[in-house]
């Protein structure tokens, strides 16, 4: 087996000192390239915690994260810099992490320029490169992030995050909060990304449906720690533990199956598990 | 920009009525060596002339016989520039101070508050005459004094925003670009927090006015140029017999402030539809 | 159906200022029916279950009706309506213990006397189901889970026994598996009370496990509207067929495609999902006809030049000029 491209051992975090609450509890995980990854757990597991702490936002109390071989955790200055390009996060809220006033050609521009990926009269081009290979077109640089739809501005943010040719790419429930008719959009454009420049994804998400028209593996969390993982379909097909049972259990099924649909109707009838 | 500015002349008549006072007195102010060319301290004429007697003279001479008219107009630019001056040093400290404290947080945070607060235990106009007594009377250290004692209050405003800005996502995805923190701050985190403080802005163009005016009441302005407070502190000897003196300049201050304040309150009307909004 | 329905709206229609937010919405509710408002943002869902319930802002100009024909005083908010918001956390109070928070209701609206309250109060919390009750009544909403604040929401919106509870969102601040938990909570307490419910969803498969019949609102307007059962099997919107079209499914099978062989490509695996193209209209945006008509595989020269009339009643009908007409 190849070596891994995410290698996370023994993660653990809590917030509020030694004695506070644990968020995240000796977390073991890897993530090769051109694979995806779904994280999924209630909320509180501690998902985000993690997701966070492998792009440096945060740091852990304890254990080790290996980035393409080199130690991650403690890398600092010009070396973490040169790293960040290797490794890009998308948020949950597209509004949100896009600064208000900051066009979308200036933030599409910012990547390019942070770690100097293309001379200056070249950034322009670039940053129309980068909005047509999410499916915008070019007057879109001249767009404030409040003018845009929801779906519009998580184009950009996978814009932003494509920019420095990233290997892995940290998607943190990137449609939950879109609306239900653009979403297969984004996921879409997820799937194209990742077939033509093979990048990992880590992807954050509570919707398994979703999870499962786009990961290959899952690993499940409850409590701050990994209590099942394994390829999609067998984990959501044959949950080993009651955390993914219920977890599985509570997905909102419709409760007549389409004419088109071969399969046994299900009883419509909710499960309080 | 252009919306805000739209809602300040919709939404506030009497802001709009104190920017057109403003204009008004920079303009006078502006054009004063054109429509009263020379020196403005020099004698134009019999002493302690009263207003409306005398065509060349229509607002009166002082005990010196300088024309008043001749004086406020020069003294309008002074205090403008003087009071405009000093704005824009306090602002300049106090947001990079409340920018670098907010963003970066920890013991940076912690000594620029301690600073902060020790600068605001003293009174703003008591530090003032304290600084200009030190370095002496010219326009440039009334200019230093005033921004000296007036930087605290943007300073702990835009810390305050930029705490509450430092929490939203923007940010982290900035972080997490390997962008340098206070290229975050200043270039990204710190124009969302500027609009609160463009409101506070104007409160300190009004106070800064109010302390050059007192300052030169007091005898400490600089001699050599003319300025309202001054005006005022040389009427004071002669209140009873030609209370004009004192009387004029003071009106040009007290419109002024109230200009300014009016402008103020416009704007802070305008930009906070958009931050409830937002 | 006969009966007289507990609820009528007729030509319902809302804007803020240039803003159409509702547009000629009519529909009928019955007594103890379960109704899901299904729509994505700008569907007007929400600002329709306002203006029932008379939550509206001052500022919102309306125009139509909506009646109660049935017996009676005419309902009021609180007592004869209930409803439960999306952030259970914004919606009680913060400096309030949950056992304040319920009493007050039942005192305001006088539905036990005074002595009676502290019993009622435990009652109700037992029933949405906050164990150790008695021990919670003096706890203030911070300390409780999101799942269980709602459940706390929810006893204050049910404390009057109200004929109508709206529930506008009220899961989707919550995690998968607490959200079951309180949707079979208000399915419980529907089914016993025999209150009718107004579910506001923008999740398809949750509306059809909940409710009797979906109204399918698109920017303002209503598409269709019809029971369960016949909008899942013969949906006659393309947007209705659209939605469906895009559900994903968490069991093994999706669609009617064959489940992947081991040795299949990553693109077999994992192929494109069948997507709608288009954007929403932008709030406030102005369209001329059917306002789906830019998204929708199945449009006509009608579509874009006037909106379609209404084929149906106020139980169920579609709107749209394919409906019906020969293809």
């Amino acid at each position: 087996m190849s070596h891994a491209l995410l290698q996370v051992r023994g993660l653990t975090k809590r917030y509020g000192g030694s004695r506070g609450r644990i968020v995240l509890d000796g977390v073991d995980l890897e993530l090769h390239a051109n694979e995806t990854l779904a994280l999924v757990g209630g909320s509180g597991a501690g998902k985000t915690t993690l997701a966070r702490i492998v792009v440096r936002l945060i740091e852990p109390d304890v254990g080790r994260v290996h980035f393409d071989g080199v130690d991650l955790l403690a890398a600092r200055g010009g070396k973490l810099r040169a790293l960040r390009r290797g490794l890009q996060i998308v948020f949950q809220d597209p509004l949100a992490a896009l600064n208000p006033r900051a066009t979308v050609g200036r933030l599409l521009a910012d990547p390019l320029r942070v770690h100097e990926l293309v001379a200056d009269h070249e950034r322009p081009g670039a940053v129309h490169a980068l909005l047509a290979r999410v499916g915008l077109d070019a007057q879109f640089a001249q767009r404030y992030p409040h003018e845009l739809s929801g779906g519009q501005r998580q184009r950009v943010n996978i814009a932003r995050a494509l920019a420095t040719r990233p290997r892995l790419l940290i998607l943190d429930e990137p449609v939950s909060a879109l609306d239900v008719s653009v979403r297969a959009q984004i996921l879409n454009l997820l799937l194209d990304v990742q077939r033509e420049e093979g990048l990992a994804y880590l992807f954050i998400s509570h919707d398994l449906a979703v999870v499962r028209a786009i990961a290959d593996r899952v690993a499940v969390m409850a409590d701050g720690r990994i209590v099942e993982q394994g390829a999609v379909e067998s984990v959501l097909d044959a949950p080993q533990t009651g955390a993914t049972r219920a977890l599985v259990a509570a997905v909102p099924r419709l409760p007549i199956r389409r004419d088109t649909d071969r399969h046994t109707q299900r009883d419509g009838d909710w499960t309080n598990e | 920009m252009r919306a805000s500015l739209a809602r300040f002349v919709r939404s506030s008549h009497a802001g709009v009525a104190g920017a057109a006072v403003l204009a008004l007195i920079a303009l006078i102010a502006l054009s004063s060596p054109l429509l009263f060319p020379g020196d403005p301290l020099a004698i134009a004429g019999q002493p302690m002339a009263a207003p409306f007697t005398e065509a060349s003279h229509p607002l009166g001479t002082d005990r010196l016989g300088r024309d008043v008219l001749t004086l406020l107009a020069h003294g309008a630019r002074v205090t403008l520039a003087v009071s405009v001056a000093a704005t824009l040093g306090a602002l300049l400290i106090g947001i990079t101070i409340g920018t670098l404290a907010g963003y970066l947080g920890g013991w940076i945070d912690e000594t620029l508050m301690r600073i902060t607060e020790a600068f605001q235990t003293v009174p703003g106009f008591i530090l003032a005459l304290a600084l200009v007594t030190v370095m002496g009377a010219s326009v440039t250290s009334i200019v230093v004094a005033i921004a000296a004692s007036s930087w605290t209050g943007p300073a702990r405003l835009v810390r305050a925003e930029i705490l509450s800005l430092r929490q939203r996502d923007f940010v982290d995805a900035y972080r997490a670009l390997g962008m340098h923190p206070v290229a975050i701050a200043f270039r990204e985190v710190l124009p969302n927090a500027l609009p609160p403080t463009v409101t506070l802005a104007s409160v300190i163009v009004a106070s800064a006015i109010l302390i050059e005016a007192a300052l030169s009441f007091l005898g400490i302005g600089d001699p050599n140029v003319a300025t309202w407070g001054a005006m005022i502190a040389e009427g004071r000897g002669v209140l009873r017999s030609a209370p004009y003196l004192s009387f004029i300049p003071g009106v040009a201050v007290a419109i002024t402030v109230i200009a300014v304040n009016l402008v103020g309150e416009g704007i802070n009307e305008a930009l906070a539809p958009q931050r409830a909004r937002a | 159906m006969t009966r007289a329905p507990l609820l009528e709206i007729d030509a319902l229609s809302v804007s803020f200022g240039a803003v159409r937010a509702v547009q000629s919405l009519g529909l009928a509710l019955h007594a103890g029916e379960r109704l899901g408002l299904l729509g994505e943002s700008g569907s007007g869902k929400t600002i329709t279950a306002r203006a029932i319930a008379g939550l509206l802002p001052e500022e919102a100009q309306v125009c139509g009706a909506i009646r109660w024909p049935g017996p009676g005083a005419p309902p009021v908010a609180g007592r004869d309506i209930g409803f439960v918001f999306q952030d259970p956390m914004s919606s009680l109070n913060p400096v309030l213990t949950v056992g304040e928070q319920i009493g007050e209701v039942l005192l305001t609206h006088g539905i036990v006397p005074p002595t009676q309250v502290p019993g009622r109060v435990m009652e109700l919390l037992d029933r949405v189901g906050i164990p150790e009750s008695h021990a919670r009544v003096e706890a203030y909403p911070y300390e409780f889970s999101g799942g269980q604040r709602q459940r706390i929401a929810i006893a204050i919106a049910i404390s009057a026994t109200p004929r109508l509870l709206i529930a506008d969102e009220p899961t989707s601040s919550l995690d998968t598996v607490v959200q079951a938990q309180v949707m079979a909570l208000l399915d419980t307490l529907t089914r016993d009370s025999g209150m009718a419910l107004l579910l506001i969803t923008h999740d398809l498969a949750l509306a059809a496990r909940s409710v009797d019949r979906i109204a399918v609102m698109y920017a303002g307007r209503l598409a269709e509207l019809g029971p369960v059962a016949a909008l899942l099997q013969q949906p006659r919107h393309p947007y209705t067929q659209a939605l469906l079209a895009s559900q994903l499914a968490v069991d093994a099978g999706r669609g009617s495609e064959p489940p992947p062989e081991v040795d299949a490509t990553r693109e077999e695996r994992r192929p494109r999902l069948p997507e709608i193209p288009g954007a929403l209209p932008a709030p406030g945006e102005v369209v001329r006809g059917c306002p789906f008509a830019a998204r929708c595989a199945q449009v006509r020269t009608e579509c874009g030049e006037r909106f379609p009339a209404w084929r149906g009643d106020a139980n169920e009908g579609v709107a749209c000029w394919g409906v019906g007409a020969v293809a």
